[in-house]
């Protein structure tokens, strides 16, 4: 399964309140209003616990965009250790 | 100064940098200069000016915070007209009933939320579109609608457009903004506040804590929040710059104890949620949080470890609890003392009233109480409201005669209080069913109007469950209509469809019946022990 997919699957469950209808990966995720700061963190931990990238101590409102972005960022920080 | 043009003018008057309003974002920075600032919002004011828009009108603002939409609310107060804050990040349903219980004669969108346009202009039509975007854009976007188009412009063609030279001032009794707020009824309720009341509590702010125009002020909060009352006015009002902070940078704490040091900010005002993330994120001592000498915090009650630890972090800085609901803007404040001992457990207060403001509490009896006694806050003072649009009957409520019997009007703020021995007020609760979720402010009525908007239910109850030390959060039991058994991820999603995320419940519970009270109402004291019960074992 590819970041992206992983990433959308689990934001689809577990985080919005409306996953039934997917997650795009170019969709604003706090933009749209279907992400807030307690799903934003639950992202955190996801991608640490899945990855073992902590994105918060790196990261930038950009790469919290959209799933393609959060996907850039998780590849991005693998690549630099 | 009686009206928020003049502040801000005099503000323009005053500025040394020249800079009004800066959004920093990783591909740079977009800023306004005071003199670009004024210049295009006069522009502005003046195409609503002639399309036949100002004194007591309404001007609906669907944007993303930017520079340019700083720039639109002060063109309509420009205009004399009253601006309303949509919240961007809401689902058009809960928008749409704010645009239409206004009444708005103009709307200004910004690119992202063209796309919703014509599901927001269902069954009404502003007579005028401004568009934060390009002219073909806008025009597809209203091209879709299935009746009654606006005339459209772009905000940059308007921006420029020669300033009309009878253009009205606005006078201090005229509306300047609606706030809407959580509604017990299912559907929001606007906050009316005028030039004088908006004023009153921005000279409030900048007389008592001194902002300068060297003040780079932070606006965390979206504009529909009242927050953004003094981010925006305090600021400009001061000559100083205001440092606009999007949804997602103002989520990410360790970005924020990063940035905020080096976007230079000096006066810091939030909701506790995002303070107490960035004292967990770390860091806050080591940078002392740059150059900030005041930090303000409002909207829901900071537990006093998590204060304690940012009081230690920050030394040097003041640390105000601002208190009030969005109809008094604030009417009392706390200045953090110094040190906050670690046998200090007892809540923060909210401290006294506001210099220009008068409060008194009030027990079930309508008795004056004093020292030790709990009781109802009311409030009085220019900072008031006008009164919540459309609905005289839930204004004369809560704006009364003075019951005390003198002269003029009081508030009654709905939040149980005692008057220390010090002088400073303890919060003790609400009356009613609002509540807090991470400083925004929830009816639960909304969000059981919502659930029973569901064609599968009966009945619905939403019910507080605690959360930290002082908000909640929510979540839900329905009774389904006979026969019919709704999925709980089913409900979530149609909420999500109608309310603002916080206001979803985390779960929904289906059940067979409510336990019930002696009179026959659902007992949602017995619901929330279930829950809690529940969640126990």
């Amino acid at each position: 399964m590819s970041i992206e997919s992983d990433l959308q699957a689990f934001i689809a469950s577990e985080v919005v309140a409306d996953g039934a209808s997917g997650v795009g990966l170019e969709e604003p995720l706090v933009r749209s209003g279907r992400i807030d700061s307690m799903g934003l963190l639950q992202i955190l931990g996801f991608v640490q616990q899945r990855y073992g990238v902590d994105l918060s101590a790196t990261g930038g409102p950009s790469d919290f965009e959209t799933v393609a972005s959060l996907a850039a960022a998780i590849r991005r920080s693998r690549g630099d250790r | 100064m009686t009206t928020l043009v003049d502040l801000v003018e005099g503000g323009a008057s005053r500025t040394r940098s020249g800079k009004a309003a800066v959004r920093a974002g990783e591909r740079g920075e977009t800023e306004l200069t005071y003199a670009g600032l004024l210049a295009g919002a006069r522009g502005i004011a003046s195409m609503l000016h002639r399309t036949g828009i100002g004194r007591g009108d309404r001007v609906g603002l669907w944007m993303d915070k930017s520079p340019a939409s700083v720039q639109a609310i002060l063109a309509i107060l420009f205009a004399g007209a009253a601006y309303v804050p949509l919240d961007p990040r809401s689902p058009w349903r809960r928008c749409r009933a704010i645009c239409l219980d206004c009444g708005m004669s103009a709307l200004v969108a910004d690119r992202p939320h063209l796309q919703a346009l014509p599901d927001l202009l269902e069954g009404w039509s502003p007579r005028l579109l401004l568009a934060d975007a390009g002219l073909e854009e806008a025009l597809s976007s209203v091209a879709r609608l299935p009746a009654g188009r606006p005339e459209v412009r772009t905000l940059d063609e308007a921006a420029a457009s020669p300033v009309a030279r009878d253009l009205p001032r606005p006078g201090a009794d005229d509306l300047a903004y609606i706030l809407y707020t959580s509604g017990s009824t299912g559907t929001p309720k606007g906050v009316v506040h005028t030039h004088r009341s908006g004023v009153a509590f921005t000279t409030w702010i900048l007389e008592r804590f001194g902002i300068r125009e060297d003040d780079v002020f932070s606006s965390h909060a979206p504009f529909h929040f009242d927050l953004s009352i003094s981010d925006l006015y305090a600021s400009l009002g001061a000559g100083a710059t205001v440092h606009l902070i999007g949804a997602t940078e103002g989520m990410l704490a360790a970005y924020l104890v990063r940035q905020v040091p080096l976007w230079g900010i000096t006066v810091w005002y939030s909701v506790p949620s995002i303070l107490m993330a960035m004292i967990d994120a770390g860091g806050l001592e080591r940078t002392g949080f740059g150059r900030v000498r005041t930090l303000f915090f409002a909207g829901e009650v900071f537990p006093t470890p998590q204060l304690r630890r940012l009081r230690r972090a920050l030394p040097g800085v003041g640390l105000f609890n601002l208190f009030g609901p969005t109809e008094t803007n604030v009417c009392t404040y706390y200045e953090v003392p110094p040190d906050l001992p670690d046998d200090w457990t007892a809540p923060i207060s909210i401290g006294r009233a506001c210099e220009h403001m008068e409060t008194f509490v009030l027990d079930d009896e309508g008795r004056t109480v004093g020292e030790g006694v709990e009781g109802t806050l009311w409030a009085r003072g220019d900072n008031l409201m006008q009164g919540y649009w459309n609905d005289a009957e839930r204004t004369a409520a809560s704006l009364r005669p003075d019951p005390r019997g003198r002269p003029g009007t009081a508030y009654c703020t709905g939040d149980r209080v005692v008057l220390q021995a010090d002088g400073n007020y303890e919060f003790r609760g609400r009356r009613d069913h609002m509540i807090k979720v991470r400083g925004h402010r929830v009816e639960l009525g909304e969000v059981e109007c919502a659930l029973v908007a569901h064609p599968e239910v009966l009945e619905a109850v939403a019910i507080p469950l605690p959360d930290g030390l002082a908000g909640h959060r929510i979540v839900a039991a329905v009774v389904a209509r006979a026969g019919l058994r709704p999925q709980p991820g089913e409900l979530r999603a149609f909420c999500a469809q109608r309310l603002p995320i916080y206001m979803v419940p985390e779960t929904v519970e289906v059940r067979e019946a409510f336990p019930r009270t002696s009179t026959g109402k659902a007992d949602r004291q017995a619901l929330l022990r279930g829950w809690t019960a529940g969640e126990g074992s």
